[in-house]
């Protein structure tokens, strides 16, 4: 996190109105446009966005300020947008599954996702802890060398599970091209996992081919 | 284009995607049986805590441009190959956050300084009363 972003957050813990006017200023706009993708009632909107603020306030105390600020409000205000949507019954593609296998699916996203985060223990915690190290390594080098045709390439075999086919009519390449940005970007996580002692068969992309 | 990648479930289930490829998932998933079977097997997935490196990637937000270069992106002043990667980012891959940031930058230009600073107080005004409570809780 930016100096800047830090001195912020230290104001903010100790209950400075400056600080928080400051904060609400800088996200609410970003914040109000994310939500406004999702949903119209303007009240309803605002009613989120200010829910996403008091979970922040909320989560200070855990708050790592080694991680952006923004990444952390977005996720808390995906959290709120997911018990909004348990709550008025929309969003409930699961649910249309079955009538009558209630049992299967009764895990709701909102709890779902906060337990995912709170309940998967130290260590699965830490595997994760060390692939987001790398990556965020390995894609910030692809970012100051700008290879920008491979970073599109790898975000959208990685992020979106977009086919290689696809992928190499988007952005112009061979498919072979593609192809071998990917293994060459597996073998290079795999690497650092070994290095890290992280065993590298709890994450299944690093083996399965498209 | 109806096929949904299991990248693409989990950020579902997860707020996380573009808004016009929810629809179509929720639209195509109302008949379509083995589709609503991958969203339970994906959701049972991430209930189990299992990795994922595109989710880890999609989470952090590890390819989002800055709100700096955004801006210098509607001003059109980047170079093209970066132009490119981040029109790539926003529209095939559909970050949301990069999304939303583009959307309120483009506000800031419309909006009056006073309807901005409006909402701002607003927000202000509904939580202030949690750091307050907060930060007494640490004293
Ligand atoms: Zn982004």
């Amino acid at each position: 996190m930016a100096e800047v972003d830090k001195l912020l957050i230290q104001d903010i813990r100790t209950g400075s109105d400056d600080a928080w006017m400051h904060f609400v200023e800088r996200f609410g706009g970003r914040l109000q446009a994310f939500v406004r993708k999702k949903i119209r009632d303007p009240a309803t909107v605002d009613d989120i966005v200010q829910d996403t603020f008091i979970g922040f306030i909320n989560s200070l105390p855990n708050f790592d300020e080694s991680r952006p600020i923004d990444s952390f409000l977005f996720t808390i205000c995906r959290y709120r947008l997911i018990d909004h949507f348990k709550k008025t019954g929309r969003r409930n593609v699961v649910s249309m599954t079955t009538d009558d296998s209630q049992q299967q699916i009764d895990l709701p996203a909102g709890d779902r996702s906060v337990s995912t985060l709170f309940r998967s223990g130290e260590r699965r915690q830490a595997e994760h802890e060390a692939l987001l190290q790398i990556l965020e390594k390995e894609v910030s080098l692809l970012v100051e060398s700008e290879a920008w045709v491979k970073l599109s390439c790898l975000e959208l075999i990685f992020v979106s599970g977009t086919p290689n086919k696809e992928i190499a009519e988007l952005l112009e390449l061979t498919q072979q091209q593609v192809a071998s940005f990917k293994h060459e970007f597996i073998d290079k996580i795999k690497r650092h996992m070994l290095r890290l002692g992280v065993n590298t068969d709890l994450f299944p992309e690093l083996y399965s081919e498209p | 284009m109806h096929s949904f990648s299991d990248s693409e479930i989990a950020a579902y289930l997860e707020e996380d995607l573009e808004a016009t490829r929810a629809s179509a998932l929720e639209a195509v998933s109302v008949e379509d049986t083995s589709l609503q079977q991958r969203i339970q097997q994906i959701r049972q997935q991430m209930n189990d805590g299992e990795h994922s490196l595109g989710a880890i990637w999609r989470q952090h937000n590890l390819s989002c441009p800055g709100r700096k270069t955004l801006g210098g992106y509607l001003l059109g002043i980047l170079p093209d190959a970066q132009s490119l990667f981040i029109r790539s980012h926003i529209e095939t891959r559909g970050c949301l956050t990069c999304q939303a940031n583009l959307d309120d930058l483009e506000q800031q230009q419309t909006e009056t300084q006073d309807t901005l600073a409006a909402r701002a107080t607003r927000y202000f005004h509904s939580s202030i009363g949690h750091l307050s409570q907060q930060s007494d809780n640490e004293k």
